[in-house]
């Protein structure tokens, strides 16, 4: 089931709408009468500029803003989701790159696994993203 | 209409090898049957991707126009002219 979160034009949802939904979403699967085994995936960038004013000299990308990619990880592995929504503000996201608003795909999936921990989770600087799974 | 057409040829350009090569043998014959402005026409033949993007073009899609090497563009320019661009 393909759900579409607008991280890329303005209006965006808000962060705590975004995590709204994710828990929308939980509430659906619990909610399902078959006992089956469910994963959700998300995917989308932390810090991330593609083709915009801000990419680096002779390249399509840049990572605008790397110390919100160390922000972020650490607020997930520490499974502190409230951090995350309260600090992942339209600005916040606005100067994370013209794809920052992404963060509010894993936003959504924070709602659906509840408030834990990344079982594991790898960042990969160079591109401001990072690869993260929470088992439940 | 404005901005739409640059948009559109920015999609054709990648959906299109026959028309991304008209564009790259004869970019005023390729683009005289979109609905430009003056500006806007004048603006893509110069491979002006800064400019555009400050008309309210959107950087995906101009981005294609150096991915595929037509009007005068590549990495080196469409970064140069982009990072020239008001934000």
């Amino acid at each position: 089931v393909p759900i579409w979160v607008n991280a890329l034009y303005p209006p965006f949802p808000t962060a705590a709408r975004a995590h709204a939904l994710g828990q929308a979403v939980a509430d659906a699967v619990s909610a399902y009468p078959l006992d089956l085994r469910v994963g959700v995936l998300a995917s989308g960038s932390i810090s991330h500029e593609v083709g915009g004013p801000r990419v680096n000299p002779g390249e399509f990308w840049a990572v605008p803003d790397p110390g919100w990619v160390d922000t972020v990880t650490e607020l997930l592995r520490a499974g502190d989701t409230a951090t995350l929504v309260e600090e992942a503000t339209d600005e916040r996201l606005d100067a994370a790159g013209n794809v920052g608003h992404e963060l509010l795909t894993i936003v959504a999936l924070l709602g659906a696994v509840g408030d834990r921990p990344t079982t594991l989770l790898e960042t990969d600087e160079r591109l401001g993203h990072a690869f993260g799974v929470w088992r439940l | 209409v404005s901005l739409y057409d640059v948009h559109l040829a920015a999609r054709r350009v990648v959906h299109e090898p026959a028309f991304r090569e008209r564009l790259a043998r004869d970019p005023e014959g390729a683009l005289a049957e979109f609905d430009l402005t003056e500006d806007e026409r004048r603006l893509l033949l110069a491979g002006e991707v800064g400019r555009l993007y400050e008309l309210g073009a959107h950087e995906f899609l101009l981005m294609n126009f150096a991915r595929f090497g037509v009007l005068g563009l590549d990495r080196a320019t469409f970064s140069e002219r982009i990072r020239a661009a008001r934000r």
